[in-house]
């Protein structure tokens, strides 16, 4: 390996840390989530568009249909994981339980992102297709 | 070597070359190694393209990848996997041509680029078709990731490039072609 190559592979790995670095602190400046998620948001997103916020110190499951597909959203404890997808890759499920301000769960194919969301950010709002729990 | 001959042989090592990146990417798809990030992979695949570079001509790299990833992303893609495939290969392969003309930077330079442009590629096309800005927190961890993979792909690249270049002298010595 030249030196320029390891010029570039530091700077890469310099310019990523530095990256996580300054996301920590803006999710640091965002405001701590509380393990039970009392005063936050879940936001679901469809396509680019909201598709329903839940809080997130509500326990419950949220079906999420779209002309590109099915997920199953839960809510449990302060934390969001997707428990269910009909997508071919299933990297949303893998993904496993998010829980700061910060972290955010995509499923490409069905174009859904599911993020935690400050309750100022979105104003409560009743979605559609809710499974009671 | 008349032209003809210059003509035969670029369109064999084309082919080759086309040939090998298809089963690169199907031995992908066999096993594939889940890391727990979207669309992260070892890329083998781009190990023709960086391997390509360095004894053809742009233009022609250019083709090669182009049927690799149309070929493979209609055989064993899904939905929307040719875009990705598209905007990551285009971006990696203008970054590496480019970086090939900077001096002092070796075969394992140009793959770190071209890994580290390929994920970019990919994440800019995802931002655009989930239309969510926040989709680029994804952005650090595919740029540490592009980079090792980018080295391992270049390493690999560099140790094909010398036996493809002492066969090739023999080639040519022995008037096989």
């Amino acid at each position: 390996m030249e030196r320029k190559d390891r010029m570039l592979g530091a700077a890469a790995v310099a310019a990523a840390l530095l990256l996580m670095f300054l996301m920590d602190v803006c999710s640091a400046a965002r405001g701590y989530v509380p393990a039970d998620g009392a005063g936050w948001n879940v936001r679901i997103c469809a396509d680019g568009e909201v598709w329903g916020i839940w809080p997130l110190d509500q326990d419950r499951e949220v079906g999420v249909r779209t002309e590109d597909g099915w997920n199953k959203v839960c809510i449990r404890d302060g934390s969001v994981y997707m428990e269910e997808a009909d997508c071919p890759d299933g990297y949303c499920v893998r993904q496993g339980h998010i829980q700061s301000g910060l972290d955010t769960i995509v499923c490409l194919p069905h174009k859904l992102v599911v993020e935690i969301v400050d309750r100022g950010d979105g104003q409560q709002e009743e979605g559609a297709d809710v499974i009671a729990r | 070597m008349s032209l003809q001959d210059k003509t035969v042989r670029k369109v064999a090592y084309c082919a080759m070359l086309a040939a090998v990146a298809m089963i690169f990417s199907y031995v992908e798809v066999l096993i594939p190694i889940d890391l727990g990030i979207p669309g992260a992979k070892l890329g083998i695949a781009n190990l023709v393209t960086v391997v390509g570079l360095y004894f053809l001509e742009p233009g022609e790299v250019l083709l090669i990848a182009a049927a690799r990833i149309f070929l493979s992303g209609f055989m064993f893609g899904s939905g929307m996997s040719l875009v990705y495939s598209l905007a990551g290969g285009a971006a990696s392969l203008a970054a590496m041509v480019l970086c090939k003309k900077i001096k002092g930077l070796s075969v394992i330079g140009v793959s770190m680029a071209g890994g580290i442009f390929h994920n970019a590629g990919q994440l800019v096309a995802a931002i655009l078709v989930v239309k969510d800005l926040r989709l680029s927190f994804y952005g650090p961890v595919l740029l540490l990731f592009g980079t090792l993979t980018g080295v391992l792909i270049g390493i690999a690249s560099k140790k094909v490039l010398l036996v493809v270049r002492v066969e090739g002298q023999k080639i040519t010595e022995n008037r096989w072609i």
